[in-house]
């Protein structure tokens, strides 16, 4: 899954990256944020993915950037999960887009990669009358959950 | 006998893309921003609700047993 993304930035901690996207509406910056969430005696890691606004300083993942590089953004995120995994292979993460629109955009990339995920990741998929369950293409889901494979 | 000087993964093994990452100062926490902290209380939601993939849950529940030495 060698795609074209972008160098990012890493925290110390490798718990949160930074990149910036490049395209028609300029630089802009990008972070993706994996927090540690211990809950029913059990560990995982939510992933956030937003832009931060010049205007407060603050991260948004509301905003349509529409800076002709969704692809190459995207491939950057996948980037980090596979550098955090790397880093903390037991995780497993939890994600899901800010809107229903951007859940269905996470699933169609993870539709039209799925070979090469598939090969590196166990994903799940949520939906509403089943819960979490083993991905597979052209289902519907709410959210997603990936662990790298041993 | 000559040897070629090739990197061979084992059968397998999986092979990891190349990363463009590099570890900065310049990259704050970001841990208290509340869109992170939105993110992670709707996450808390989602997993009180439907819970977790019950797979990794017994795998994790196995990892557990295994560190606090306790056998089945």
């Amino acid at each position: 899954m060698n795609l074209d993304h972008y160098e990012y930035k890493i925290n110390k901690t490798y718990l949160t990256y930074e990149f910036y996207s490049e395209g028609p509406k300029g630089r802009i910056r990008k972070v993706v944020r994996f927090t540690l969430i211990q809950q029913e005696g059990l560990s995982y890691y939510h992933l956030s993915f937003g832009d931060v606004r010049i205007t407060n300083g603050k991260i948004d993942d509301f905003t349509i950037t529409d800076n002709e590089d969704m692809e190459k953004v995207l491939a950057t995120v996948a980037a980090t999960v596979v550098e955090f995994t790397k880093k903390f292979p037991e995780a497993l993460i939890y994600a899901e887009g800010s809107t229903p629109s951007r859940t269905r955009l996470y699933q169609m990339k993870i539709n039209k990669y799925w070979k090469e995920i598939s090969a590196l990741f166990d994903v799940f998929g949520l939906s509403d009358n089943s819960g979490f369950t083993p991905f597979r293409k052209n289902q519907h889901y709410i959210a997603f959950a990936i662990k790298i494979k041993k | 006998m000559r040897t070629k000087n090739v990197t061979m993964l084992p059968k397998g093994k999986k092979e990891f893309p190349k990363l463009k990452g590099v570890v900065s100062s310049e990259v704050k926490d970001w841990g208290s921003d509340p869109f992170i902290l939105k993110g992670v209380e709707n996450a808390r939601k989602m997993i009180a609700k439907y819970g977790l993939p019950k797979e990794w849950v017994e795998e994790a529940k196995r990892n557990n047993d295994k560190k606090e030495g306790k056998s089945h």
